[in-house]
């Protein structure tokens, strides 16, 4: 096996749940773009150039995953605040179950003694 | 604070992404712009970016314009080909032309969605050349598939199998065939929609639903032909025992007809006016299910002619399309 492939599934793995991530962020409240990339990175290896996640955000409104709204903070400009929809929160939970599934799957097959 | 250099180092890279955007649509671009331009307002307040070094460091987080364009663009590269991309109502009706449209409209339902799929930037051409060609292919699969079960069953009624026929069961095979390839093509185009959005993936969950009715119409279809071929098979036993030739021809099978289901006297006529591709149909069926299937009609079907449907049931035992699950996490880029 070529030494980049592990990684190569690793980020495609990645950017399957980047978007849901993002969701999972905002359903305890809205938050700014900066707000929710930094969340973001301070997860390990959960994401490599910050600037990516605004088209993914963009994506996530245009399919009404998410609403925003243009509003002042506390400190700084207007910022345009991203907020999970109904859509959106159903979206999350439908994932949640999925992930769960998944995540034991694999965890049935992987030999996970003495790596932890 | 932030120099006239470091100044230059962040309008620089705000030009480099707005020119990158170029190619998304104008409020997308502004969108994206707007909002790297916030965070890089941020992200500079946050690390307190005195020096260059700071603003780079800053910059290099983000990541190089292009890349966020890229991503934009869901991994498609910028300049690259994203004819594939995105799927509409269109491509929903192709697809649901090509698998239904020639059970209602014979012919033209299939042609309309074949030119639509041809039309549509949604597949690649050897995607459309597969799913479009299946019709040719199966015309030319299932008479040679005739010819070698006329070959087999026929010594000795050779000519009663092929009869006026190669011409003439051409004609019905083909016809037959693009019905059924239409639904493998649009099974095998549906599977091959390249969905990105969850609108497109609502799409193509009405498309796998309207498939399936239709494969589970057709299963239907199939296990009516086979219950039927049994019953015929039964009146077959019979009239073999009575010394009948049983199945190479409709003449003889129709002829062996009042012997075993004297009942049903009277529509010997028909049978005997029958164009020879049902005799052929009886055989072939008879070799798809291991098993003389013998007379072309049980009672009661008498109203028109059956090599239609038994054409049908014995290309729906050949091996069917596969479907594809597609899992967007892990598909390559």
């Amino acid at each position: 096996m070529e030494p980049g492939e592990t990684r190569n599934a690793l980020s495609q793995l990645r950017r399957g749940v980047l978007e849901y991530c993002v969701l999972a962020l905002l359903s305890d409240g809205e938050r700014y773009g900066f707000e929710l990339v930094r969340r973001l990175s301070d997860v390990d290896g959960m994401v490599t150039s910050e600037g990516t996640i605004y088209p993914l955000l963009s994506r996530l409104r245009r399919e009404a995953l998410v609403t925003t709204t243009w509003r002042e903070s506390e400190s700084g400009p207007p910022r345009r605040y991203y907020v999970l929809t109904d859509e959106g929160r159903r979206s999350l939970g439908e994932f949640t179950g999925d992930w769960v599934r998944f995540r034991d799957a694999v965890d049935s097959l992987l030999p996970l003694e003495g790596t932890r | 604070m932030i120099t006239v250099d470091t100044e230059r180092l962040v309008e620089d890279y705000m030009r480099r992404l707005d020119a990158a955007a170029g190619v998304l649509p104008r409020e997308r671009r502004a969108e994206l712009v707007s909002e790297i331009r916030c965070h890089v307002a941020d992200a500079l307040r946050e690390a307190d970016a005195v020096d260059e070094a700071d603003v780079r460091n800053v910059l290099e987080r983000i990541g190089p314009p292009e890349e966020i364009v890229s991503a934009a663009l869901d991994g498609h590269p910028i300049a690259g080909d994203h004819r594939r991309t995105g799927f509409g109502t269109r491509e929903v009706a192709a697809v649901l032309l090509l698998g239904l449209g020639g059970f209602f409209f014979p012919f033209v339902g299939w042609f309309v969605g074949a030119v639509l799929v041809w039309i549509s930037g949604a597949w690649s051409t050897r995607d459309k050349l597969v799913a479009t060609a299946t019709p040719f292919v199966l015309g030319l699969v299932i008479p040679a598939l005739f010819v070698l079960a006329g070959a087999s069953s026929g010594s000795g009624d050779g000519e009663g199998a092929l009869g006026l026929g190669p011409f003439e069961l051409l004609t019905i095979t083909l016809a037959v065939a693009a019905v059924f390839s239409g639904v493998l093509g649009a099974i095998y185009l549906a599977a091959r929609l390249s969905v990105t959005t969850r609108a497109e993936h609502k799409r193509q969950h009405v498309l796998k639903i309207a498939l399936a009715i239709e494969l589970a119409g057709m299963v239907l279809i199939v296990l009516a032909g086979v219950v039927v071929a049994l019953m015929g098979s039964t009146g077959a036993d019979a009239a073999r025992q009575s010394g009948a030739i049983v199945g190479d021809s409709g003449r003889s099978a129709s002829a062996s007809r009042p012997i075993s289901r004297p009942s049903s006297s009277g529509t010997t006529q028909t049978a005997l006016t029958r164009p020879s591709g049902c005799s052929v149909s009886t055989s072939m069926v008879r070799m798809l299910i291991g098993r003389p299937v013998g007379a072309i009609t049980p009672s009661g079907v008498d109203s028109g002619p059956t090599c239609v449907p038994r054409i049908r049931n014995a290309i729906t035992v050949l091996p069917g399309a596969s479907t594809r699950s597609i899992n967007s996490w892990f598909s390559p880029s």
